[in-house]
This record gives structure tokens, sequence and C-alpha cells, in this order.
């Protein structure tokens, strides 16, 4: 069995709608919603979905960053839910974050030298002399030139700033990184330098990955499960070549029969989900994704489905997906 | 060393860059700016040389005599006493500059303590939101609303004369433009994920104040204090002027003004040139302030 680094159950992150003359809170808009998941000691775990689908919140959640509404967020055996920030503190050692924008995420006003070695000075590692040393080593590990590290983040470029985003984050060894849409926000050429430059770095400094993403071919290729999120719900969770190859799920079904496949002689049935993605302060009642399903029946709409094992750790929600992974789906008429 | 591959990142030259160093080549192509730190620079030095520029004067000495005319007091200018003599008979020129020192003190000094109650004030509240916010704006609103001359002419008055009761007087009034604006700067900058990424880290909210938030902040409350250093020389000179700021026998530019205005008509030199002083000071630190403001601030103009 291996050994759970991260255990979230029953998560919800609501935010408030305030408004009116005393701005009370007159609707919430709720970006996560019941989210439970496990993850395991040295593996990559990816959540995907839409914007708007609560991903990037429920990463930002798990590192109390924003306080969760409710539900219960252990860290090793440690339910750190109603930590403080200076309870926080020294757990931050082990879990850091890397964040989507390379250009909001540095301060301008510091040399990259200072950035990295922040972490340091605030846990208290070291010396002076022993924390520079380890800033030039991270900025190698990364592959940026140590020589730069009295430059400002603005003299860098895209995937070069993201670099030192990532030297920031392992600087102090943690075990446990979120990676929060790291490489959406760079070029296409520059992406999988990234991808893989923390792959290696999850291999030399045996990280575990919360893998935040909305394109499937990265999350394809770095995680080892993934779990699907719509409307802050977990739709789907399942090992990646499980995922990919009987992805159960409608949702799931919709999202990899949009993936392009590069070869004009194949053609392949796609399903075109309907409509948008609804407003989360109003979402359906029942299962949330029932206004887009092409299978939606009468009970979708009485019924919010539970996320159930349906074996060999493959979960999903959904009315019509029995144990085994027998669907019984019926188009709507 | 050698075995390190590092992706490509030649973007700039060897050299390292240094903002200052930026911003100052760019102050350098506001002709304005220039010539008012050039006179700033001059204006500095001189009250800082007050002594060796004095011609063996002293401001609170009481010349006995001078040869061309028959009474000291109010002489008119002549050699060794490039302005003339005051009603008490004491060099001008050596006034004026030990004076000036009184002014510019002032002027910075209050600009300091404001900029500083300012930043304070707005990282608070910017930072922290919700009560504490309400109630610091709400002061400040309150600062604001006070008709400031009056409020000033009266504590000047209980709190007679010293040096350091006037600095104390007009720092009281002159902190509440840099913290809404210091307050307004850091709303934005916490949003930005450089101040989520340090909360991440686990720094303290003091750290991320000073570490991260104010030095993003300085580039306005620069140009602003530059600015409240011109209006705060003026404060001074106007209660000085009323007979509540600095007193005799210390010489400031305003109560300088003070004296002369006895002797506008018999005297008339005596009040021009400690009012060129101030005007030519506050306008250069206005022109300074402006070009500061585009030096520091390019997207603003451009």
């Amino acid at each position: 069995m291996k050994k759970s680094i991260l255990e979230v159950k029953n998560l919800k992150k609501y935010f408030p709608v305030v408004g009116g003359v005393f701005s009370k809170p007159i609707a919430w808009v709720k970006a996560v919603d019941d989210v439970s998941f496990n993850i395991f000691e040295g593996e990559t775990f990816s959540l995907v979905g839409e914007s708007g689908s609560g991903k990037t919140t429920t990463g930002k959640t798990i590192l109390k960053l924003i306080e969760p509404t409710a539900g219960q967020i252990i860290a090793e055996d440690i339910d750190i839910t109603n930590y403080s920030a200076s309870e926080m503190r020294p757990l931050r050692r082990d879990m850091q974050i890397i964040f989507q924008d390379p250009y909001g995420s540095l301060n301008p006003r510091l040399p990259v030298g200072e950035i990295i070695r922040e972490p340091l000075v605030v846990h208290r590692v070291g010396n002076k002399k022993e924390q520079e040393e380890r800033v030039v080593e991270a900025m190698q590990v990364v592959g940026l030139r140590p020589e730069y590290l009295r430059r400002y983040p603005h003299e860098f470029s895209g995937g070069q700033r993201q670099r030192v985003g990532i030297a920031r984050a392992i600087v102090l060894n943690p075990k446990f990184i979120v990676a929060d849409e790291p490489v959406s926000a760079l070029d296409a050429s520059i992406q999988s330098q990234v991808l893989n430059l923390l792959m290696d770095l999850q291999q030399k400094l045996s990280l575990t990955y919360l893998f935040v993403a909305h394109n499937l071919a990265v999350v394809r290729h770095v995680s080892d499960r993934i779990g699907v999120m719509y409307l802050g719900k977990l739709m789907e969770i399942a090992d990646t070549m499980e995922l990919f190859n009987n992805p159960l799920h409608p949702y799931t079904q919709a999202l990899l029969s949009a993936i392009p496949i590069p070869d004009p002689e194949i053609k392949k049935e796609r399903i075109i989900l309907e409509g948008d993605i609804p407003s989360p302060i109003n979402p359906p009642s029942g299962c949330v994704f029932r206004t887009r399903c092409i299978y939606a029946q009468d009970i979708c709409a009485e019924k919010m489905p539970q996320l159930v094992d349906i074996g060999s750790g493959h979960f999903t929600a959904c009315h019509f997906v029995k144990k085994g992974g027998k669907t019984e789906f019926t188009k709507k008429s | 060393m050698a075995k390190n591959t590092y992706i490509d990142g030649g973007t700039t030259t060897s050299e390292t860059y240094s903002y200052w160093r930026k911003v100052f080549q760019r102050l350098r192509k506001h002709h304005l700016a220039m010539i008012a730190l050039v006179i700033l620079g001059l204006l500095i030095l001189a009250v800082i040389l007050a002594k060796p520029l004095s011609f063996g004067n002293d401001p609170y000495t009481y010349i006995k005599s001078v040869p061309w005319i028959a009474r000291p007091e109010l002489a008119p200018p002549g050699p060794g006493h490039p302005l003339g003599l005051d009603n008490m008979a004491r060099d001008a020129w050596s006034r004026m500059l030990y004076g000036g020192r009184v002014s510019l003190s002032v002027g910075f000094i209050c600009s300091f303590v404001g900029a500083s109650i300012g930043l304070f004030f707005g990282l608070i509240s910017g930072y922290f939101g919700g009560i504490a916010d309400m109630l610091i704006m709400r002061f400040t609103d309150f600062m604001l609303s006070i008709p400031v001359l009056p409020i000033m002419v009266v504590l000047a008055a209980v709190i007679r004369g010293s040096l350091a009761a006037i600095i104390f007087i007009i720092s009281v009034f002159s902190w509440m433009g840099v913290a809404r604006l210091v307050r307004g700067e850091v709303l934005s900058l916490k949003e930005q994920e450089f101040t989520e990424a340090a909360r991440a880290i686990g720094e303290s909210p003091a750290r991320i104040m000073f570490i991260h938030l104010l030095p993003n902040t300085m580039a306005p409350v620069i140009v602003a204090s530059t600015l409240s250093i011109a209006g705060n020389i003026i404060y001074e000179a106007t209660l000085s002027f009323l007979g509540l700021g600095i007193r005799q026998p210390t010489p400031s530019w305003g109560n300088m003004l003070n004296g002369a205005q006895t002797f506008m008509l018999t005297a008339p030199w005596l009040m021009w040139w400690p009012g060129i002083a101030i005007l030519i000071t506050t306008l250069a630190f206005n022109f300074l302030g402006d070009g500061l403001r585009d030096a520091l601030d390019p997207r603003l103009y451009r």
C-alpha cells in the first residue's frame, strides 16, 4: 500500500458574493464543493477541468493560502484544516507552490537571487553564506546561470522566470509541491522544457506533485493519476492510462474526444458539449453536469451521484456507471 | 560547472542592471528637473557651507558700524555685507544662509516624517483591510477635512516656537496624502501572485509588508514626498511670517520676511531675498517632483 502524503476530505470553499447597502453576502460561489481525494507519496496527481471548475482554488486551499469553508485537509497524518498562519509556518518547508503566472509571481523589486533565498531566510536555514550556496545550487538545478542572481525578474524571459519560481519552490527541499498550471502561460516550445524539468526534479528530489492543468496532453505526459473536475466537483479519478483508455464519466468522455488527433485520415466521433458551464453561484440540482450531458435522465436532476470506487482505484460520480465499469447509458430522446 | 547546461539567457550585457540608474537616465532627459536638481544641489551645498560662505559674518552678531552709512540698522548692501543689514544690524546674507538651513531641514524632515507615518498607516490599512482599514481611512478623511492653516496657527501658539515643535506640527498634517496613496498601491499589490508566493513560503505579515510591498510603493511615495517638501517649506515660512514659527534670534526665511515687512518701503531688499529664496526652492522641488514622476513611472506619459 502506497503511503498517502495528503488527504482531502469533503473540501468546500464558498466565496461570498456581497451586495446591498451593508455588504452582506447575498449569494455564494461554490468554487470547490465537496471534493475528496488522496495523493500518494512520490506520485503526480493532476486536477483537470475547464476554467472556473475550482482546480486552482483546490490547490491553493490545500496550502491554506485560501481558508477552506468546510472539510478536512490532512497532510502526513496532521489535520491542518484549522491551522493558523503561524502554525502553518513550519509545515510550509515541506509544502510549496509553483504559480501559473511567471510575471506576477516574482517581486519586481528583488533580484532573483534574493527571491530564491527568501524561503531560506524565513525558515532560518544556515547562515548567509550557506544560503547563497544553496541558491546557486538551486539555480543550477533548474538550469539558470548562477551569474544571473543579481538580475531582476524583468530581465528574464517567461520560461526563465518560471524556472526562478521553480527554484524558489525547491530550495527548501520540500516533499510536496502544488504546481498551479505551471506551463499554461508559456510558449509551446518552452512548455515541454519546463515539464521535463519538473519531471527530472521529481526524480532527483523525490517530490510529490499536485498538478493543476487544463491541457490534457500536458496532463497525460506528467501524471500518474488524474482527477477530473467540473463546477467544483470531482467527476472521475483514475490512473492516467485507465482514464485515457477507459473514460467512464460522460464529461471525461467529452473532454477526451476533444483532443485533436494529428492525422487527417482518422475520423473520430466527437462529443460536442452543448451550452456553457453553468454559474457556480446557482449550480444545477442533482448532478451538476446534467445540463450538458447527452445521457441525462430524470434521476440526474434529483440525486447528486456520489464519487464511488468502481474497481481498482477508478472513481466515478455518475448514476449510470456501475461496479466493474459497466455503463448503462441511454441517450436522451 | 562545465557539466551544467543552462537555458539560453543573454538578454542584457554583463553589466548589472540597476533600477535607480535607469531612473536617473530617464530623469536626465527631463531638463527642468535637471535644472531644479542643480539649483537644489547648490542651495544645499550653500547652507551646509554657511559658515565659510558668510565672509566672516555671524547671523547673531549686531554690527556696530559700517563705513558707507551712518547707522548700521537697515544698512543697504555694501562691501562685506552683500545683502545689507537688517533692522537689528545683523548681516542679512549670513542670516539667509543659516535661515536656509532651518527652512530646508524643516522641509526635508517634515516630508520624511510625514511619508513614514503615511507609509505605516497606508501599509497596515491596505494589507489588513477590514476594521483597521475602515478606522485608519476615516481618520485620514477626518484629518484631510480639517482646515490646516488655522489649526496649525492655534497649535503653534500653544506649543510655542522651538524647531522641534514646528516640525511636529507640520508633520502631523502632511501624512494623509501618502497614506491614501500607499493604501491604494498595497490594495493592488497584495492581489498579485508574489504576495501569495510570500505567504506560501510562510512569511509573516510584517515581512511581506516591508520586503515585498514597501519597495513596490516607493516610486509614488518619493514623488509625493518631493512635492510635499515644497509645501512644507511654505507652511514653515507662513507660520514664521505670522510670528508663530521659528522665533528670533534663530533665522528662517519665513521670519526674515516677517522682520522685513515693517521696512518694506525703507529697506525693500530685505524682503526680496528671502522671498526669492522661498520661490526658487519651492519651484525647484515641484519641477524635480514632476521629473521624478515621469522617470519613476515611464508608463504614465508615454
